[in-house]
């Protein structure tokens, strides 16, 4: 192994300096004889005037012999190292560093490395520049940079790139950021290009233990760096517990007001919001649908993902078209250096990556996944499956006394998602990327009736299918104009679709002699088409502005319905509707760069409604000391397309999407208000926010209230308005740096309804989880990254019964029903968790295993009531059953890369 | 501005009220419910019982099914009104009199915890055209009370379209049908002879479909289970009783109110109707 990571040492030392040695003189003759090596880099510093930098511990008096035969100067002293504990590298610069093989390195380390000696040429000049991974190429968006001297800093947009405005001379340094990177420092030299100035940052930790040096600064979970936002990288997910998928989502979950109380879903509730709440953009189009596997699962491989921003409330005006919160997801362009693979397998699923160049200009990726029907993957399938009784009485077979004549049979399940991009950097200035995205689940519960007795084919079949997912695709131009002005421009297309097929099926004659095939139970489909076009454009026109507006329209074309036994059509929607948006928004420094304040409004036009909606909205930053500082946001938000939670079925794609009519459906709005500050000292982070939300038009939908018997279903009689408010306090401690790193969060929140139809009194949202306490602690020793985290939660609310009776049929079966109590005024015991997860880096990947709710806490998903007989007495009982989510359950997981 | 003002003061509410642990239900008194099918030419029976109430699911005494004894239920038609007598364990019963006519309404009544307990139905028409295509079906006799391992040689009986008893009826009115099978044997065989074994449930004597609103069914022979004569009847419905068979939810997940039409009270007050023929299975 040693001799491997020599090997690999070695030869990024010849691709480095084979890429590096034009930079240096060439030495025609000169010959070394046993001679110290301080006297050898003496000689070369004095005679050539080539700089050298000597590591600290290296042996000044170690010998070498060399001789220089027109030859340059960076690949002589490279050999003539030779056979001596050390090597040399030599930098952009022409800076030859020597230092021992056995040190730890960061190669990177020497691009920018030293302070210029030279006199400064320019002051107070624009810099414009592009902050890259150092291995891949790949842009770094949203990653940071700081003038070292001036406290002045700006953020880089989703392509990496970045304006200085005002860099006070040409030697000055800056400090980059980018989380899970290492932060580096870098110092400017005169004659450098300044208007594409590429910046490479190290990963922090992970794949090449070799080039990475320890004790080096990097966070795994960045927040405050604006109001309520977080920022995880899915290269830092990995490293922690999971439950079979390494998942963006449930990370996410982790933090403070993001809840974690539905255990079975991977789904985003923040600050009390509901996933539909949350505005989902990957790669500039939006994704309706998020998840895989019921729920458990978010819908997104984490390996083509580069970065991934959540604002979980008072987000700028640039974002649209949601209530509660907005996460902004970005697909990795492709490694523009090589073509490089990599692949997971666990016991959930396995995926394969492949990216590299397509030329100078172009880069490619494409990723795939796969779910496979291994054990893990049935026991989530089994424990979130719709219940096999949900269509009992299945026809003929289903009641009666035959019912051991049938055998059941799961087809199939699974779920698949495809990521794809290609990028087109024609020139500095532009940037085109195509990207797409597909993921679909297919579940197949249906049931084949068949007679165990010879291979007779009667029987019936019973189809309980569903398939769920989106598509989506975006093509992007990004052009940064001058060093003042950029825009990012996207057409994009996103679908969700979802059917849903229960029935039981038969041969039927119409009284007019027609015959017709006609299916007994429910088939259900929604299907959702985006097509949007969006441009953002940004200026740096004034110093201590930041000039953001831009345009959105979109063309929502939403489609309904459900029926039943082919008759009852029991709702069909259809809604189409052109949404106009346009904002303006300024970012300003004041006070000395103090105070950051960006006040903005965003205008919308609602075709649905034909009316015009506002959403004024204003955040603050107060930097009052360089530790210490206050924020506070409050805005207008609205969402014209909403998902409704359906709660007559008990599993399966429970959610559809409608559009605002502004009759039944009226536009959903909400007003956000933030305050808190942060405190920031050494390693440690200290972030505390309290919030309220108020909601109006808050759609719930039910069958609960069903009013005609027989009849069919009108909207204005299953969907009902009310309003909801939530309050809460987010508190955050988290240690950044070092070798153990984590957090622990804690919200305290209230989240109440008030729909009148359910209830005269103000209820507790389904999501209502009083106190949430998070722990996250990840140590990294040596090759081997432990990690653990631990959910303690207040009990969510549910809906209970008063009371349980059955019912005898015409043909003497009996059933049960249930009488349900005031809407969500019980609780479930409070749940907690404790996740672990042991991983181990080697070059070419990792193993990772995780064990998920480690003492197999039973928490009590819901809870189920039936009658019961008792054989002997006959008497009838009601009984009541917990649900429990996943006790106990270990994982393993191979990474490969290549 | 005014909502700031409000969020600081909730803020200071959910602060200093934090452990409010809202407590659920009022368990009043549990519910009457009621069961009966009014059918032209038969007696009117009703079963009056109590939900169970959710209470305490642990108590052995109040988590029972209980009937209601000796209520005052009045049943009114459209040319009489009698009271119903009670013959014990909640079931009640009209006077071999009191006939019940097609198309006609009739309602019941009761009070019972100081609430007035009321329903009405309307008796539907019966089946026009009821019809069967055969009246013998042919079932080959499978016996794997000896093992049961050398089965699977010849396939007995078939099971294509054509051998299905095909039921036809009138329906231009889209309404309500049910069909039950019910085996009238007083000994029924069973087509598939079971090893012998005390704990086997036998299969039961009647199955069923769904409600339709069809005007004909396809009966395949697979789904009987016993030999000899079969009562083929079809129920015309009234749509009550068709919501029966929605999904009610029986979890927290899924609760809803479940469908009746009993004012103060659950469960079913609903006329039908029906025809019957007469099917015999044979081996064949």
């Amino acid at each position: 192994m040693i001799k491997f990571k020599l090997c690999l040492l070695f030869f990024l030392f010849v691709y480095q300096v084979q890429g590096q040695v034009e930079n240096t003189p060439i030495i025609k003759d000169e010959y070394f004889n046993f001679v110290n090596l301080s006297k050898f880099c003496e000689k070369l510093q004095t005679k050539y005037g080539i700089q050298i930098d000597v590591a600290k511990d290296v042996p000044m008096d170690e010998k070498i012999s060399y001789w220089f035969n027109n030859i340059s100067a960076a690949k002589g002293v490279q050999l003539a190292l030779k056979g001596t504990p050390m090597v040399s590298y030599t930098d952009d610069l022409g800076v030859i560093h020597i230092l021992l093989k056995s040190a730890k390195l960061n190669l990177n380390e020497f691009k920018f490395a030293k302070q210029s000696t030279k006199q400064p040429e320019k002051k107070n000049f624009k810099l414009n520049g592009r902050i890259l991974d150092a291995v891949s190429g790949e842009p770094l968006p949203f990653s940071s940079v700081q003038i070292l001297s001036s406290q002045l800093g700006a953020q880089a947009n989703v392509d990496g790139q970045f304006t200085l405005l005002k860099v006070p001379s040409d030697t000055s340094s800056l400090l980059v950021k980018y989380l899970g990177y290492k932060t580096k420092t870098v110092y400017l030299t005169p004659g450098l290009d300044f208007n594409d100035f590429v910046i490479e940052l190290d990963v922090a930790f992970g794949e090449l233990d070799e080039v990475v040096v320890m004790g080096e600064k990097t966070e795994v979970m960045k927040a405050n760096e604006e109001i309520g936002m977080y920022k995880i990288t899915p290269r830092n997910i990995a490293k922690l517990p999971n439950v079979g998928e390494k998942d963006i989502f449930r990370a996410f979950q982790l933090l403070p007001g993001i809840s974690a109380a539905n255990q079975n879903s991977s789904g985003l509730y923040v600050r009390g919001g509901t996933p539909d709440q949350n505005l989902v953009i990957y790669d500039g189009f939006t994704v309706y649908y998020v998840d895989h596997l019921y729920g458990f699962f978010s819908a997104f491989n984490s390996n083509p993902i580069k970065d991934v921003q959540l604002f979980k409330g008072g987000f700028e005006s640039k974002f649209g078209g949601r209530i509660s919160s907005v996460m902004e997801i970005t697909s990795k362009n492709g490694n523009s250096r090589k073509l490089s693979y990599s692949g997971d397998l666990s016991a959930m699923s396995a995926n394969v990556m492949a990216e590299g160049p397509l030329g100078k200009k172009f880069t490619f990726l494409v990723a795939g996944r796969r779910s496979w029907a291994g054990p893990l993957y049935n026991k989530i399938a089994d424990a979130l499956k719709p219940s096999a009784q949900s269509n009992a009485p299945g026809g003929f077979g289903g009641g009666g006394g035959n019912r051991r004549f049938q055998s059941s049979t799961v087809a199939s399940s699974y779920f698949y998602d495809l990521n794809a991009k290609v990028n087109f950097t024609p020139n500095a200035k532009d940037v085109y990327a195509f990207s797409f995205y597909m993921g679909n689940d297919n579940m197949d519960n249906s049931q084949n009736v068949t007679l165990p007795f010879g291979n007779r084919t009667g029987g019936l079949s019973n189809s309980d299918l569903s398939e769920w997912g989106n598509i989506g695709s975006s093509l992007k131009w990004s052009r940064n104009w001058n060093t003042k002005w950029y825009s990012n421009t996207l057409i994009s297309y996103s679908n969700f679709h979802s059917n849903r097929d229960n029935t039981n099926q038969a041969n039927f004659n119409r009284t007019n002699g027609t015959s017709q095939s006609v299916r007994f139970g429910s088939l259900e489909n929604n299907d959702l088409k985006d097509f949007s076009f969006k441009s953002d454009i940004e200026g740096h026109v004034l110093t201590n502005h930041i000039l953001g507006f831009g345009f959105q329209a979109s063309y929502l074309n939403i489609t309904y319905n459900y029926s039943q036994n082919d008759t009852l059509k029991i709702i069909d929607k259809v809604n189409k509707s052109l949404i106009v948006s346009a904002y303006l928004q300024d970012k300003m420094r004041l006070f000395n760069q103090k105070l950051e304040i960006t006040p903005g409004l965003r205008v919308n036009y609602f075709g649905g409604t034909s009316q015009m909606y506002l959403e004024p909205r204003l955040s603050s930053q107060l930097y009052i000391s360089k530790q210490f500082k206050l924020k506070g946001a409050v805005g207008q938000y609205v969402q014209f397309a909403k998902q409704v939670e359906r709660e007559d079925i008990l599993s399966g794609s429970r959610n559809f999407w409608v559009l605002a009519d502004g009759k039944d459906l009226p536009v959903t709005t909400s007003f956000h208000a933030i305050f808190g500050g942060s405190y920031e000292k050494g390693d440690y982070l200290f972030d505390v926010e309290a919030y309220y939300k108020d909601i109006q038009n808050d759609t719930r939908y039910t069958l609960r209230f069903a009013p005609k018997i027989g009849a069919g279903l009108i909207a204005s009689e299953t969907f009902f308005n009310g309003t909801g408010t939530v309050h809460g306090i987010d508190f955050l401690l988290q240690k950044k740096f070092g070798n153990m790193t984590g957090w622990f969060g804690y919200t305290i929140a209230k989240s109440d309804k008030f729909i009148p139809m359910f209830s005269p009194n103000p209820f507790p949202s389904n999501f209502d989880v009083r106190h949430e306490f998070k722990w996250v602690g990840m140590y990294k020793y040596k090759r081997w990254d432990l990690s653990s985290t631990f959910l303690y939660a207040t009990g969510k609310p549910y809906t209970s019964i008063i009371g349980g009776y059955s019912v005898t049929l015409l043909d003497g079966s009996v059933r049960d029903y249930t009488e349900p109590s005031s809407t969500n005024g019980n609780r479930f015991p409070a749940q907690h968790r404790l996740d672990v997860a042991a991983t181990y880096n080697f070059i070419a990947g990792s193993l990772t295993l995780s064990i998920y709710n480690v003492y197999n806490r039973k928490n009590v998903w819901y809870k189920k009531f039936q009658t019961v007989v008792d054989p002997d007495t006959k008497d009838r009982y009601l009984s009541e059953t917990d649900v429990n989510y996943l006790g106990f359950t270990p994982n393993l997981t191979l990474s490969i890369h290549f | 501005m005014k909502n700031i003002h409000l969020f600081l003061i909730l803020l200071v509410i959910s602060l200093s009220s934090c452990a409010d642990l809202e407590n659920g239900f009022v368990d009043n008194n549990p519910k009457p419910v009621v069961e009966a099918y009014l059918s032209p030419g038969t007696i009117v029976r009703m079963r009056v019982y109590k939900e169970i109430p959710y209470a305490d699911v642990t108590s052995a005494t109040t988590n029972k099914e209980m009937p209601i004894e000796n209520l005052k239920i009045t049943l009114k038609g459209p040319e009489s009104s009698v009271q119903l007598t009670y013959k014990g364990e909640g079931l009640y019963q009209a006077p071999a009199t009191f006939s019940i006519g097609v198309g006609k309404e009739y309602s019941m009544k009761f009070d019972y915890n100081g609430m007035a307990v009321s329903a009405t139905t309307v008796i539907p028409a019966k089946p026009i055209n009821y019809k069967a295509d055969k009246d013998l079906i042919t079932r080959q006799a499978i016996d794997i009370s000896l093992g049961g391992g050398g089965l699977g040689g010849r396939p007995g009986g078939n099971f294509n379209e054509q051998s299905s008893l095909n039921l036809t009826w009138t329906n231009p009115n889209s309404d309500y049908f049910i069909s039950v099978i019910e085996n009238m044997e007083s000994n029924p065989v069973e087509i598939v002879k079971f090893p012998v074994d005390p704990t086997r449930v036998r299969p039961d004597i009647r199955f069923r479909n769904e409600p339709i609103q069809g005007n004909t069914v396809a009966i395949r022979p697979q789904n009987f289970q016993y030999f000899g004569y079969h009562r083929v009847i079809l129920f015309k419905l009234n749509p009550d009783y068709v919501a029966l068979y929605k999904r009610n939810g029986n979890t927290t997940q899924n609760i809803s109110t479940p469908p009746t039409t009993i004012t103060n009270g659950l469960g079913i007050f609903t006329g039908v109707n029906s025809d019957t023929l007469k099917v015999r299975v044979i081996p064949e």
